[in-house]
């Protein structure tokens, strides 16, 4: 049986490429393709992938944050983030998010592949560069900030609405994207702004940006 | 002949999957494959591509400089950027450096091979998002206005 594998990146080409370059493999099919965090988690419930490929950056909802929706939704899949960041803040984040393994950009296609074949078999796979940030960040990071970070309170459709918000979409555009009415939006983002402590729309989209989540 | 190709991106796995796109149509070959804007303008130098497909954002020296460096070594070559920027100061920087077509890297594999081929003829493509700036169907280059901001 080949690996069953979902590509999420906001980026068509390298989509595109990606498949070629991974269905030159016999042992490898991929299943779906996400443009967007949320359309990852969607498909990732549709599909069960043995392996979904996140990109970090993704819009509607970021890579770390879709890795663990992805999880709750097909605890058997393997995540593995594909990331043009080298920073400690994201590789832990991933990594606490439930991500096996975690490729630079930079990296080439027998990494990705060698990757790949490693989170499938449930082992742990990090770029170089990457690796010693795992090391030394995971400790600290949990006694700090992680608790300290208001994001963690908020529920996971408080945390798409969040990106949404902050990505400039208006009440009733995020009601149509996720099929709810407009009032439950308004509900969700009045819960959502107390649980952040912001009291503006500006102090919203700055405090996403400050978490990384704006593409 | 089938058009020469060099991939400039500082990702490896983006210049890989291009690679595997382009070689899966005849009409291409990547003949070089750069990681940087120095590194691209040396290569384009020494291969003379018909075509090179260039990132913006890369450290040290950005695909718009490149572009410009890389155009007094080999003036035939075509460029065309291809980014994740689509705000206006780009492409007008872009098209003033001599750029031939601005694609996004939401461009699906369909728009990129007409988009290099009719670059590589001598003619121009721009993305849909992208073509306001440059007056859609205006044969050419567009003149930058006073509202144009310094490049930073």
């Amino acid at each position: 049986m080949p690996t069953r594998i979902l590509l999420a990146d906001d980026h068509a080409i390298l989509r595109q490429g990606l498949r070629r370059i991974l269905e030159s493999y016999p042992d490898f099919v991929v299943v779906a393709e996400a443009a967007t965090g949320l359309e990852a988690v969607d498909l990732a419930e549709k599909h069960q992938p043995d392996v979904a490929v996140v990109d970090v950056g993704m819009k509607e909802l970021g890579g770390i944050e879709a890795t663990a929706q992805i999880l709750r939704r097909s605890p058997r899949t393997a995540v593995l983030i594909l990331s043009m960041h080298k920073d400690e803040w994201y590789v832990v984040r991933s990594v606490r998010a439930g991500a096996l393994g975690y490729v630079l950009k930079d990296g080439v296609e027998a990494e990705l592949v060698r990757a790949i074949q490693t989170v499938q078999r449930g082992g742990n796979y990090f770029s170089p560069a990457v690796a010693r940030a795992v090391q030394e960040g995971y400790t600290r990071l949990k006694k700090s900030d992680a608790a300290a970070d208001r994001y963690e309170l908020l529920t996971e459709r408080e945390r798409v609405i969040y990106q949404l918000l902050a990505e400039g979409n208006s009440n009733k555009e995020i009601a149509n994207r996720l099929n709810i009415s407009v009032h439950t939006v308004e509900t969700h983002r009045q819960r959502l702004m107390e649980k952040l402590q912001v009291h503006s729309a500006a102090e919203l989209v700055l405090s996403a940006v400050r978490r990384g989540l704006i593409v | 002949m089938p058009t020469g190709v060099l991939l400039v991106d500082d990702h490896a796995i983006l210049r890989q999957a291009l690679k595997r796109l382009l070689e899966s149509c005849p009409d291409f070959v990547v003949v070089a494959e750069a990681g940087s804007g120095p590194e691209a303008v040396e290569l384009a130098e020494k291969h003379r591509p018909d075509v090179a497909l260039m990132d913006i954002g890369m450290k040290g020296m950005n695909g718009i400089e490149a572009t410009a460096q890389l155009l007094r070594r080999s003036p035939q070559t075509a460029v065309l950027m291809l980014t994740v920027h689509s705000s206006e100061h780009y492409v007008r920087h872009a098209v003033k450096a001599g750029a031939r077509g601005y694609l996004l890297k939401d461009a699906v594999e369909e728009e990129l091979v007409p988009a290099i081929q009719l670059a590589q003829k001598g003619g121009r493509y721009f993305s849909p998002a992208v073509a306001k700036y440059v007056g859609e169907g205006d044969p050419h280059p567009a003149v930058p206005t006073k509202r144009e901001r310094p490049q930073g």
